[in-house]
């Protein structure tokens, strides 16, 4: 297929895993982080850790919009779908999230009226063609799909939309990957930036990695071969003892990002003083809610939200696998207990999650030579 | 609101982030909103083409050409 093909050509990939290889100083064990679910998704799907040598590791960060709500989060959402004429709508992956009694699916067949939508837009046309519901829009995700929700309830307000309300669970993504930089149990050496939501935010507010941490930032693409570049850039800034935030994925991410798309997310949102993460607790400034010039579509404030913080179940360690801390398949009920089938935990539940992305592609590891 | 492509099956897509689009632009789309402008397909092309949102890359003109791309590095 044109504009995919160029970048999953098998003798490209393997010139640059040979770049690779020559750019690796033997003996050093080297530990990049990727931040983005799409990435994780994409080195799982096309074995781009079986091209790297055994001491090059990939490990992935808390980028799964999904995996990192929490189950309180999760319950207060269905809460709200249990309000008497709300029609509840969600991303499809968000249905199947483990609460701490079930999920929005489950909530569903008792009778909830939960339906799966694939853009805010799309909750907005139901709560058009419904004027006598209450319809509540959960939205979840990054920088990349704040913009999205954004856009939907600057139309709701401006078309009079009333019945139409958002539950706010946007996250942003520097404060808890300076979290993670600030934690003692992890030592990375540099990071593959998250391409989507560069896309927005451009890649100047990673600058503080390099800046403060002295680690190397790589902005990529989700090909395989703008994986594989990007960590022999990384590669090669770590040879020459350089540390800058570099991005690969120029045709298209602008280093400055999106400056009408960060327009309406400053107009719609502001900061939380602090949001849970699965795994990660609280970290400040890091969720949006919704501005005072929209406090009339914020459904936390039209509906009663339990807000009760509740503790993951204690098998389920999805909370050291966003942190990079263990792999998935070295949580005790990954693919047994914990399967995409029945999950337990988050990460095995969206396609960007870690777990699900080893489960669906690499559950049979095979072999790496360290250099 | 773009034109729905009833033709190709597309979907409707949020352009006012992106504006001014034309036809035969290819947008970024995600959570149908056209996040970025990534032009025309081939730059030497000036016909318009069917409307179509995707999230992909310039065609290389050649492998060598798209190993020296694939870095993008320099450029801010």
């Amino acid at each position: 297929m044109k504009y995919v093909d160029e970048f999953r050509d098998a003798a490209l990939g393997r010139a640059v895993a040979g770049e690779i290889l020559a750019a690796v100083e033997p003996g050093r064990h080297y530990k990049l982080m990727e931040v983005c679910g799409g990435h994780t998704h994409s080195i799982y799907k096309y074995g781009i850790d079986d091209l790297l040598p055994a001491n090059v590791e990939l490990v992935h960060g808390p980028g799964c919009p999904v995996c990192v709500i929490p189950m309180g989060r999760v319950d207060d959402g269905i809460a709200v779908a249990h309000e008497p004429g709300v029609i509840f709508t969600c991303f499809g992956d968000m249905l199947r999230v483990p609460g701490s009694e079930g999920t929005l699916l489950d909530a569903k067949a008792k009778g909830a009226d939960v339906r799966m939508v694939y853009s805010p837009l799309d909750a907005l046309r139901i709560a058009r063609e419904n004027p006598d519901r209450e319809v509540v829009f959960f939205a979840i995700g990054f920088e990349t799909t704040a913009p999205s929700t954004a856009l939907t309830l600057k139309r709701a307000k401006g078309e009079g939309v009333s019945n139409f309300s958002c539950m706010c669970s946007h996250v942003t993504i520097v404060p808890p990957l300076r979290a993670l930089l600030d934690s003692p149990d992890l030592r990375l050496d540099g990071f593959i930036g998250p391409g989507h939501v560069c896309t927005v935010v451009g890649a100047r507010p990673f600058e503080f990695i390099p800046a403060d941490y002295a680690k190397p930032l790589v902005v990529a693409g989700f090909e395989p071969l703008d994986v594989l570049y990007a960590v022999l850039m990384i590669l090669r800034q770590l040879g020459e003892g350089r540390c800058e935030v570099e991005n690969q994925y120029t045709r298209v991410v602008p280093y400055e990002g999106n400056p009408q798309a960060l327009a309406a997310i400053a107009e719609v949102f502001e900061l939380r003083p602090h949001f849970e993460w699965r795994g990660l607790g609280f970290i400040s400034q890091s969720g949006l809610r919704l501005s005072d010039a929209y406090a009339e579509h914020d459904a936390e404030l039209r509906f009663q939200v339990p807000g009760v913080r509740v503790a993951d179940p204690k098998a389920c360690q999805c909370g050291e696998v966003l942190k990079g801390v263990i792999k998935p398949y070295e949580c005790k009920v990954f693919g047994t207990a914990c399967t995409p089938e029945r999950p337990i935990g988050t990460c095995m539940v969206s396609s960007e999650g870690a777990c699900a992305a080893y489960y669906n592609y690499g559950r049979f590891e095979r072999t790496r030579e360290a250099v | 609101m773009g034109p729905d492509d009833g033709a190709t099956g597309g979907e409707e897509v949020a352009i006012d982030l992106v504006e001014p689009v034309a036809v035969g632009q290819r947008l970024l789309v995600h959570a149908g909103v056209a996040l970025a402008n990534l032009g025309y397909e081939d730059a030497t092309r000036s016909s318009p083409v069917a409307h179509e949102s995707s999230c992909a890359g310039p065609a290389f003109a050649d492998r060598a050409i798209a190993h020296a791309s694939l870095a993008g590095a320099g450029e801010r």
